[in-house]
């Protein structure tokens, strides 16, 4: 279903755009993830899974490109676009739209700092790709540091004790890689390029990092096995291992003289997209309320009759505005300011994560019985939003992290 | 090689459409449009015509001043320009295909593409009506179509099956469902659609009279299918097959 927005700018661009990844989503993603959530992992991404029939359609019009900038080869999107679109494709189904939003992640990093040679080597060839043969993933939480890497400007950061699993040493012009990268990388284990957030100069602990684009067939890479997992099942996760992969100076985007910087930059992306997602995965929850709530007849009345599921629709109906709302702005914020303000993404990210779950958990108690099985969607949803309390940060680290920046930065000035 | 298209802005065909309390129309709120589905494959296949063989395709809206939605749908699918008929309304089928006559008169197009019928009101008459006011001939239900040279070789769905003619260019084709399936919109190309040209015209500045030569005076809803029963005996059942059903 459509949705109002609430946005009296809205112009006839971002509403064709709108309708136009709903399509997408509709068509083309519901089907789709359907069928990869009732397959196994490695089903997922046979060669002749339906995963690469979507991965190809959304790159022959454009979707893996959302994030880039035009002069790279990117589009023209507007940040509201950005989040309109992404908000469709994430009720089309959250697992596909992660993985097109990871596939950019090397991309993306790169084109923060854009140096020529990155938009060269790796940029220009991604947004160029029309058939899924590049796809990008980001390599940041190992099995020891899950939430905390995620904490820029944090004590925890810098306390030298933490020592990381994957470290890149200077080593003549290049640098050599050892370690691994967890099993929850997106993407991981059919990825051809990672952007790989790593421990440079352990005397900073997490805080020392480096940001590189690399590709992953360099000798000494290898990969485990994709994930199985309760939900978003139709997005590939699996460990990247680095076995002295020797790479070009090059490749380093950001060393950890900014690490902390970048870090906080690009979480403040990534936790407010996460919010986009939560508020399109809660919308869809709510549609299929709605359109079971209408039909299902229960003591001689439809569902929607009854005072207590007007008051639970209700509920459910402020979380999906709500969540829009505080995404939507902060995200267009931080993409468009130089010292994101990270505190807004991460309640994007808590709030509506926590949200998106709730709406799709009490979703299913209005479904009853039938919400239960597979004939419906809503069970595939309520498994995929269970994922996000959790993914992207964990909603109990990132409150401790977001309130930390409360308490060093509130309020922050205007302008 | 030049091609009009046409795309009509209709009702979206997932929505539960409501008759008005006194049969003069539909209940017009809360509901969404899309390009009718048949024009959509109608512009596909001009724009595969064109990937081909080179040359430009126009989308036509004839309708109210929203119908330019749907023109920018066209657009956004790769069309290179619009003309907008803002006639305030939907037009009878005959004003829509004297309209489009006059049109293919100024643009002198190799080729017309409509949508066999727009899904609204269903009427199948505009590509037959068009081709008999140019004096053009006309290939309709194309479940194919071949261009060479100044030929268009078009598979036709008819009941008895599958009719092939070759028909000479300028023509009109109305396209069948099974002729494409038209491409979804790519990201760029909505962005650039808003920078090509969508032209405005009104059917006077046409100098065509949309007078409506039919009318409609009232809808209503088919009788609701009533649940079935079960009868005594065979002659209860002839006397309710003859008098009720009146099947026999």
């Amino acid at each position: 279903m459509n949705y109002l927005d609430l946005d009296l700018t809205l112009t006839e661009e971002d509403i064709e755009l709108k309708k136009a990844a709903h399509r997408f989503a509709k068509e083309v993603m519901r089907p789709i993830a359907k069928k990869l959530d009732e397959m196994t992992p490695e089903e997922v991404i046979a060669k002749d899974s339906p995963f690469w029939d979507f991965m190809r359609k959304a790159y022959a019009l454009g979707y893996h490109t959302i994030l880039i900038p035009e002069p790279y080869g990117g589009m023209d999107l507007t940040s509201k676009q950005q989040a309109i679109i992404y908000e469709e494709l994430a009720w089309g189904s959250v697992g596909l739209t992660v993985a097109l939003g990871v596939a950019a992640f090397p991309s993306f990093g790169a084109s923060l700092v854009a140096e020529e040679v990155l938009i060269e080597k790796i940029i220009e060839p991604f947004c160029a790709c029309k058939d899924a043969s590049i796809i990008g993933c980001w390599g940041i939480t190992e099995p020891d540091h899950g939430s905390d890497t995620l904490l820029p400007f944090h004590p925890i950061f810098s306390d030298p004790n933490i020592k990381a699993q994957c470290r890149a040493k200077a080593d003549g012009d290049d640098y050599v890689i050892s370690g691994q990268k967890s099993a929850w990388v997106s993407c991981g284990t059919i990825a051809t390029h990672c952007a790989l957030f790593c421990q440079m100069d352990q005397s900073m602990g997490m805080a020392g990092g480096g940001i590189f684009a690399i590709p992953l067939d360099l000798p000494g890479v290898s990969k485990g096995a994709p994930l199985n997992k309760l939900g978003q099942r139709d997005l590939n996760q699996g460990e990247i291992f680095f076995d002295n992969v020797r790479v070009p100076k090059e490749n380093l985007i950001v060393g950890p003289e900014a690490y902390e910087a970048m870090l906080d930059i690009t979480l403040s992306t990534t936790t407010a997209m996460m919010g986009i997602f939560a508020a399109g995965i809660a919308r869809a929850a709510l549609d299929e309320t709605l359109e079971y709530a209408k039909n299902r007849v229960q003591g001689g009345k439809k569902l929607i009759d009854y005072p207590n599921v007007q008051q639970k629709i209700f509920h459910m109906f402020s979380k999906v505005e709500t969540t829009r709302l505080i995404a939507r702005a902060a995200y267009i914020y931080n993409q468009n300011t130089t010292t994101p303000a990270e505190e807004y993404s991460n309640v994007a990210k808590v709030y509506g994560c926590q949200s998106a779950f709730d709406v799709c958990n009490d979703a299913i108690q209005i479904f009853g019985g039938n919400g239960l099985t597979k004939e419906y969607l809503i069970e595939k949803l309520f498994r995929d939003s269970r994922a996000m309390l959790i993914e992207d940060g964990s909603n109990d680290t990132l409150a401790i992290g977001g309130g930390h920046k409360v308490i060093e930065t509130y309020p922050r000035m205007d302008g | 090689m030049k091609i009009l298209v046409t795309a009509k802005r209709v009702t979206d065909p997932e929505m539960k459409i409501k008759i008005k309390e006194d049969g003069s129309g539909i209940e017009m709120s809360s509901l969404s449009f899309k390009v009718n589905p048949f024009d959509e494959i109608a512009i596909e296949e001009a724009l595969r015509i064109k990937e081909d063989k080179g040359g430009e395709v126009i989308v036509v809206g004839v309708g109210s001043d929203k119908a330019q939605t749907e023109i920018r749908y066209g657009l956004s699918m790769g069309a290179d320009r619009g003309i907008h008929v803002n006639a305030g309304s939907d037009p009878d089928s005959d004003a829509v295909a004297r309209i489009l006559a006059k049109l293919a008169e100024m643009e002198t197009p190799d080729l017309v593409i409509l949508g066999k019928q727009a899904i609204d009101v269903d009427d199948n008459q505009v590509a037959q009506l068009l081709a008999e006011y140019l004096g053009w001939g006309q290939a309709c239900f194309a479940s194919k179509v071949e261009i060479s040279g100044n030929t268009a070789r078009v598979e036709r769905e008819v009941d008895g099956g599958i009719e092939v003619v070759d028909m000479d260019l300028p023509g009109v084709i109305s396209a069948d469902l099974r002729l494409n399936e038209p491409r979804y919109p790519a990201l760029p190309a909505i962005m650039k659609a808003k920078k090509k040209e969508i032209k405005k015209v009104t059917p006077s500045d046409l100098g065509v009279d949309i007078t409506p030569k039919v009318v409609v005076t009232r809808l209503s809803e088919p009788p609701r299918r009533k649940s079935g029963r079960i009868v005594a005996d065979v002659a209860e059942l002839i006397k309710a097959l003859k008098e009720e059903a009146r099947v026999l």
